[in-house]
């Protein structure tokens, strides 16, 4: 469970300028609660996505998960709570080592690292959490992560943030960086994860057809408030085309910008 | 038996634990430190020291090592906690280390090991004078790649090399980037500071100038290990590296026989380094793209000529 309370965060732009990126923004997730995060850009979506997972400190207010207060932690003590997936393939493994490797390091997500050999004993684990995926990912431990594709490193990254099922789940528009059949792969992948390990899930993503679609709740972010917040009855009955209304309502003046960016 | 080439191998062997040293700071934390050329003289400078003293010259040794890694561990702090940049933070600890090294040497600037038992006085008299000393370095040289080896696949090795591999994502697996940095850098200058333990036993002396210049000397070794034997696995990068430094010390041999000045040595080995770093830039120009291609073109069309007058010779065989 993950709760945010008064939280607020403004970054320096240098030239005396500042930007208010998230305004006394409370929010609350239950366990098993699957929510997409919509916004145009600058809404704060990422901001607040490395506020929880510790990339930026806030100015005021409180974080927990699991009823533990983690607003002081830093980034590494955070980890045992959070498994994250980027936008970028590249960044969420390590690609000069072995796939195994890459998975051994994830076993350890938060935990004391010791002069055990890492892989050695966590073969077989590591052959049944690939199999999973269906790409046949399990043949290849021994390779090196540099020589997979976009998508295959996408799906390890997945593998590797919920290997050992972290309360929260961080996405930021983990899909955005693939072509739409792998997208569509690893959103059914993230469903079934989900699922499986009962996890806190927030997935930042730019397209509204899967925000409505994927998970059990949508919030709508701009200018560092959540506007809107559709969940149950509501959000069924809700189309993509009633979403960007909502945007043209939040955001007039640059509707016809976000319309081209989002449709 | 061995010759002209008993001196390189055994230099090449024992360089062979700084060139691992620098191996693991340039290649597996991808970080260019210059703490090398202050804390390679500072273990021949502790080493020697010692020894002069009395001590056992295995536990001089060791010594040398601690010595590096505190000077390791002083640039990493530099680095990681006073957001000094990587290169600067070198610099300033191995120009500190100058100073260092003079107090420890007791004010000269050369501590001779005449007349002292050393590691490589004792290895000779065990092993003969021929062969004592080479005995003595892979014993050492094998025993530290065979930890190394061991050390980098264990679950801290793993993240320490993530470090330098991508060092946001091991963060978000709950390392502390900035910790494993300082360990790495402690550990790599560790082996630098044994290096110039094993080195000052070898020449029987410590100098407060031998320093100048190790890090390039380093750097060379590992670059040509990898040119040589292109290293997919760990195993085979700490053994690239070894075999480096040996075929480094047979370099600088064959071009002082082919009557380069000994002064002259420093330039040969920058100018090695800079042709190894700047190949793969070059073959990217496209004024040598283009000649590449063409020299292909012509290759192939060298070959189907070739080809071409075997089958028609052929031909002409069969013909008669």
């Amino acid at each position: 469970m993950l709760v945010i309370e008064k939280l607020n965060k403004t970054f320096e732009l240098g030239g005396g300028t500042t930007k208010r990126a998230i305004k006394d923004l409370d929010f609350q997730a239950q366990k098993g609660d699957f929510v997409t995060i919509v916004g145009s850009n600058g809404a704060g979506k990422s901001t607040l996505l490395n506020l929880v997972a510790g990339v930026y400190s806030p100015d005021s207010g409180k974080i927990f998960i699991n009823g533990i207060d983690i607003t002081d932690l830093p980034e590494h003590k955070r980890a045992k709570f959070i498994g994250r997936v980027f936008q970028d393939p590249m960044m969420g493994t390590a690609s000069t080592m072995t796939l195994e490797e890459n998975l051994a390091m994830a076993l350890k997500r938060g935990q004391k690292r010791n002069l055990k050999l890492g892989v050695k004993g966590n073969r077989d684990k590591f052959r049944n959490t690939l199999s999973k995926l269906d790409l046949g990912l399990e043949d290849r431990l021994t390779d090196q992560v540099r020589l997979l594709s976009g998508g295959q490193r996408q799906s390890l990254t997945l593998m590797m943030a919920t290997l050992n099922a972290p309360p929260v789940l961080l996405l930021d528009e983990h899909t955005a960086a693939l072509d739409p059949k792998t997208a569509s792969c690893i959103i059914d992948m993230t469903k079934e994860i989900v699922v499986d390990n009962e996890l806190t899930v927030l997935m930042v993503t730019h397209n509204l057809q899967q925000a409505l679609e994927v998970g059990n709740r949508t919030i709508m972010m701009h200018d560092g408030e959540i506007v809107l917040d559709l969940f149950g009855k509501e959000r069924e009955d809700t189309s993509v085309d009633t979403l960007l209304e909502e945007f043209s309502k939040v955001k007039k003046e640059r509707f016809l910008d976000d319309r081209a960016l989002l449709a | 038996m061995l010759g002209i080439w008993a001196t390189p191998l055994e230099q090449g062997l024992a360089y062979a634990v700084l060139v691992l040293g620098v191996y693991l700071t340039f290649r597996i934390l991808d970080y260019p430190d210059l703490t090398v050329d202050g804390s390679f003289p500072l273990g021949a400078a502790i080493a020697a020291t010692a020894i002069t003293r009395g001590i056992d010259p295995l536990v001089a040794t060791l010594m040398g090592f601690l010595g590096g890694a505190i000077a390791g561990a002083f640039t990493g702090l530099l680095h990681t906690k006073l957001k000094i940049s990587g290169l600067l933070a070198g610099i300033l600890t191995m120009t500190g280390l100058y100073s260092v090294n003079l107090r420890v040497m007791g004010g000269r600037s050369n501590v001779p090991l005449l007349r002292e038992d050393t590691l490589v006085t004792l290895a000779q008299a065990r092993f003969g004078f021929a062969w004592g000393a080479i005995i003595l370095f892979v014993a050492f040289v094998l025993l530290i790649k065979l930890l190394l080896d061991y050390f980098l696949h264990t679950e801290v090795g793993l993240a320490l090399r993530a470090c330098g591999d991508n060092e946001k994502m091991i963060r978000a697996l709950g390392v502390d980037t900035d910790l494993y940095k300082i360990f790495g850098l402690a550990l790599s200058n560790g082996l630098v500071g044994m290096a110039g333990s094993l080195i000052a036993q070898y020449q029987a002396f410590a100098d407060v100038g031998m320093g100048i210049g190790t890090v390039v000397a380093g750097l060379a070794s590992v670059i040509l290990g990898e040119a040589l034997l292109k290293p997919k696995t760990i195993m085979s990068a700490t053994l690239s590296a070894i075999v480096g430094s040996i075929l480094y010390r047979f370099t600088i041999t064959l071009a002082l026989r082919a009557g380069f000045a000994a002064t002259d040595l420093r330039l040969v080995t920058a100018v090695l380094v800079i042709v190894a770093l700047s190949v793969p830039k070059i073959k990217e120009l496209p004024f040598f793209k283009k000649t590449v291609q063409e020299k292909e073109s012509t290759q192939n069309k060298k070959v189907y000529n070739q080809q071409a007058s075997v089958l028609m010779g052929s031909e002409k065989h069969a013909s008669d």
